[in-house]
């Protein structure tokens, strides 16, 4: 972080930040000189009792012009005696040093893009081989190097793609009394209708079913907002839509209500009792 | 009791109807003379109509 904050050669805070967070007296008071604050590293190296760099900073205060280095000493002495250290923040400790060995729990998110890019990547090829089995089999499809054989398979494809045609009763053809057919007893028509019920219940009940999972329907506009749109204004239905806030609001603005303490228990029935289910 | 089937506001405590109850009750009382009760019953009129929501019709 340091090493970070020292390639940034032009963001002198930068670096002041980074020695302030790691500790760092010697670099803090460097950056200082660098950026000619001479007095506020001629205090920095005096607090930390950095003796090399004191009176190398003495000199450099006495060559200059600008700085008086008799008014630095003073204020420094002022403002030493009520010092205090800048100890940058204090790491969590599990147990005793025991943070300083413990990893920080991080996620990597390399990591994680690689598997997200690998779970694409399986999608499409298998949507791919699904694609292919689609494309070989209509290809495959009722083709054949004959073509008798061919046509053969097209004609009874194409008959069994025609719905049956409705079977026409000719009229005139028709003649009342010569079937031979009885009518029947009533008790053999229930059976048969008995029959068909059933099978049409059973073919009801080996329909596939899309899904086990109950997908619960969307819930429709909420009614109290609903009201509440029609009349915004209105205390009551605030209340009744859990506005409160709102609600007191508008009896203040309204009817310039400052005590809502007698208010309380009609506030709460209000919201409580249109919620009530019978 | 009767219960609304279709209704353009939800159900509140406040109506007309409970207001003029406690206006009949309060002016009971009064005419008793239970001074002390009816003030209450009246208080608490007054205190339930900016709770009350009106529809047009």
């Amino acid at each position: 972080m340091q090493a970070v904050a020292g390639s940034a050669a032009g963001d002198p805070t930068l670096r002041f930040n980074t020695a302030t967070l790691n500790a760092d007296a010697e670099e803090r008071v460097r950056t200082l000189m660098e950026t000619d604050q001479l007095p506020l590293a001629y205090m920095t190296a005096r607090a930390h009792n950095l003796s090399d760099m004191i009176e190398y900073i003495e000199s450099e205060i006495m060559d200059s012009e600008e700085h008086d280095f008799a008014t630095i000493a003073d204020e420094t002495e002022k403002y030493l005696s009520r010092s205090k250290a800048l100890v940058p923040c204090r790491p969590l400790h599990l147990t005793e040093g025991k943070s300083y060995f413990t990893q920080w729990p991080m996620t990597n998110l390399r990591a994680k893009e690689v598997e997200k890019a690998e779970q694409m990547f399986q999608k499409k090829k298998f949507l791919d081989e699904k694609q292919a089995d689609q494309q070989f089999f209509d290809n495959n499809e009722f083709q054949s190097a004959n073509k008798e054989v061919d046509n053969i398979l097209r004609s009874e494809k194409e008959e069994a793609a025609k719905p049956k045609a409705e079977t026409k009763v000719n009229i005139e053809e028709a003649k009342w009394g010569e079937d031979d057919d009885s009518l029947g007893s009533l008790d053999d028509e229930l059976e048969a209708q008995g029959a068909t019920a059933g099978t049409v219940a059973d073919d009801a009940g080996s329909m596939p079913e899309e899904s086990d999972i109950f997908v619960p329907p969307s819930p429709g506009a909420d009614p109290y907002q609903a009201a509440l749109r029609l009349n915004p204004t209105n205390a009551a239905l605030n209340i009744a839509a859990g506005d409160f806030t709102r609600a007191m609001e508008l009896l203040k603005t309204q009817l310039a209500v400052s005590n809502f303490a007698p208010l309380k228990q009609l506030f709460v029935d209000t919201l409580t009792l249109g919620r009530v289910k019978l | 009791m009767q219960l609304k089937t279709s209704a353009t506001q939800p159900l509140l405590p406040v109506s007309l109807r409970s207001l003029d109850d406690k206006m009949a009750k309060g002016i009971d009382m009064t005419t008793k003379g239970d001074f002390v009760a009816s003030l209450a019953v009246f208080r608490e009129l007054i205190q339930s109509v900016p709770l009350l929501a009106l529809g047009s019709h």
